[in-house]
């Protein structure tokens, strides 16, 4: 953690709001994408985020430092993405989401698009989701923040408060299914032309 | 080659190769495995070609209008816990310095008022707003349709967080819906009450001027398409056919000229077409929609021309 964060984090231990909206500004947006790649929407993903930063702040003086703010942050928004995942599943009452016939996202078609176009990414779309949601919420979980956000597995870990050796058990399963699933959309790639990462 | 099946290297190594976490030593062993294993190596294609399909960034990159949005929501939610936290703080000191018995008597207290007060409280959920005033709403949280009852369900915050559950018809449910649609700060509470309108039959809902002229708002102002075609989608839903108000007349056929936006163009036109349209506002429409660079508004122009079985002259059109 670089000194002037460190010297906003104490600052917003202290009381000052604006210092810890600047901190969020840092991370908000990224925040936000992990959020919506747990829950696979963008209505869910803005509450569990907002909840997220609501909580972050009432128990700011939790924050011992131990590890940087954006990983503390970033476990916050994810525990409260799954609580809400697990209420949303649990919950008795039909969601909208569930019941709309057409899963666009606000910010998936805020652009002039050709129907064609917009169809099959939409399809695409709507098959990478039903992939994710095939996987646990954990595996899940761990394939985001791996595979969308590049997260070291350790940090992830740390994120999840789970040993690495599980966080890796969980990278490998969810990517096992992920290629499994994905396999029939994806191009043929010629092996003498792989590249490592 | 070798199939899948038939190679005993484990996978794990390969997964952990690509997404990077292994070591220069252990890269180095699984890169000469995959030149001599062709099972590895066609397990090593798949990973690679699934990125084509589910790509390495983010799936989705919210626009700043979106985050301003977000943020000023998020701040003003900041706000209101920020005398909870300082109150919370001197709370804490004070709790403390009692002694331990006097603080057990505390605690037995608190259960005590918190059981009897919850006796009182629950109820069936729903806390009726007074006289549909909605200064004192803070936040709406959630908006769901329950389809087997057709009834509604509005979660907000007032002075702690309530909800609220009807019909359409009642003016409480249309007065955090209004609420909901004209909230600036949270885009996604308005998708919701928006998505929500969408969902209901025409029939089951009766012109409201208020939510019309909300949807009119968000048609008219709102920087995402995807959200004004919502809009104009419910607005369909509001009006059923009936006779639109002038302004939203107008509003709609501003973006059937204007709008660069098909689906837009598309959506208006049909809400155009399916209300009450004094003739001449309605030739003038057609005469628009025939000329649209889109097949199917100019489709939908011929088949309304059509249905009118040449009742509006064609000279009139061009």
């Amino acid at each position: 953690m670089n000194s002037s964060e460190t010297e906003l984090v104490q600052a917003a231990q202290g009381g000052d709001t604006l210092a810890f909206e600047e901190l969020i500004r840092r991370y908000e947006r990224r925040l936000l994408q992990v959020a919506h790649g747990i829950m696979g929407n963008m209505q869910d993903a803005y509450d569990a985020y907002q909840d997220g930063i609501i909580r972050a702040y009432t128990k700011l003086d939790s924050f011992r430092f131990e590890s940087s703010f954006g990983t503390w942050l970033t476990r916050i928004v994810i525990n409260q993405s799954l609580n809400l995942k697990k209420k949303l599943r649990w919950s008795s009452r039909l969601s909208l989401d569930t019941l709309m016939s057409d899963k666009m996202e606000f910010e998936e078609i805020s652009h002039a698009e050709q129907p064609d176009e917009l169809m099959v990414r939409t399809e695409l779309s709507a098959t990478i989701q039903m992939s994710l949601d095939n996987l646990s919420d954990r595996e899940r979980t761990v394939f985001v923040l791996k595979h969308q956000h590049g997260y070291k597995l350790r940090e992830i870990a740390v994120m999840l408060e789970c040993a690495e050796g599980t966080i890796k058990n969980y990278m490998f399963r969810a990517t096992q299914k992920m290629r499994k699933a994905l396999g029939a959309h994806a191009p043929v790639t010629s092996a003498s032309t792989l590249g490592s990462d | 080659m070798l199939n899948s099946s038939s190679c005993k290297h484990d996978k794990k190594d390969l997964v952990f190769h690509y997404y990077g976490e292994l070591n220069e030593a252990e890269t180095a062993l699984v890169d000469l495995r995959l030149q001599s294993c062709p099972a590895c190596e066609e397990y090593y294609a798949g990973l690679v070609s699934m990125e084509s399909v589910f790509p390495r960034t983010p799936s989705v990159e919210p626009d700043e209008s979106v985050m301003a949005a977000i943020r000023a929501a998020t701040t003003r939610r900041l706000r209101e816990r920020e005398g909870q936290r300082s109150h919370g703080i001197a709370r804490r000191s004070i709790i403390w310095s009692v002694p331990a018995w006097a603080r057990v008597s505390l605690a037995t207290a608190v259960v005590v008022l918190a059981f009897v007060g919850g006796r009182y409280s629950m109820g069936d959920g729903a806390v009726p707003l007074s006289g549909g005033n909605d200064s004192m709403i803070a936040d709406i949280s959630n908006i769901l349709f329950d389809v087997e009852t057709g009834e509604v369900h509005v979660e907000y915050r007032s002075i702690g967080t309530s909800s609220v559950r009807g019909s359409l018809d009642d003016q409480n449910i249309r007065t955090l819906l209004n609420h909901a649609l004209t909230n600036r700060d949270n885009p996604a509470t308005r998708l919701r009450a928006v998505k929500m309108l969408n969902m209901l039959e025409p029939e089951v809902v009766r012109p409201d001027n208020e939510l019309a002229s909300a949807l009119g708002v968000i048609i008219r102002d709102d920087p995402n398409d995807g959200m004004k075609l919502q809009a104009i989608s419910a607005l369909r839903k509001v009006y059923g056919g009936a006779e639109l108000g002038s302004e939203l007349r107008d509003l709609l056929m501003q973006i059937l000229d204007t709008s660069p936006n098909s689906a837009l163009r598309i959506e208006a036109l049909k809400v155009l077409t399916e209300s009450e349209l004094a003739r001449q506002d309605l030739t003038r429409v057609l005469a628009r929609a025939s000329r649209d660079n889109n097949s199917f508004v100019r489709f939908r122009a011929r088949t309304v021309m059509n249905d009118l079985d040449g009742t509006i002259p064609l000279e009139q059109l061009n």
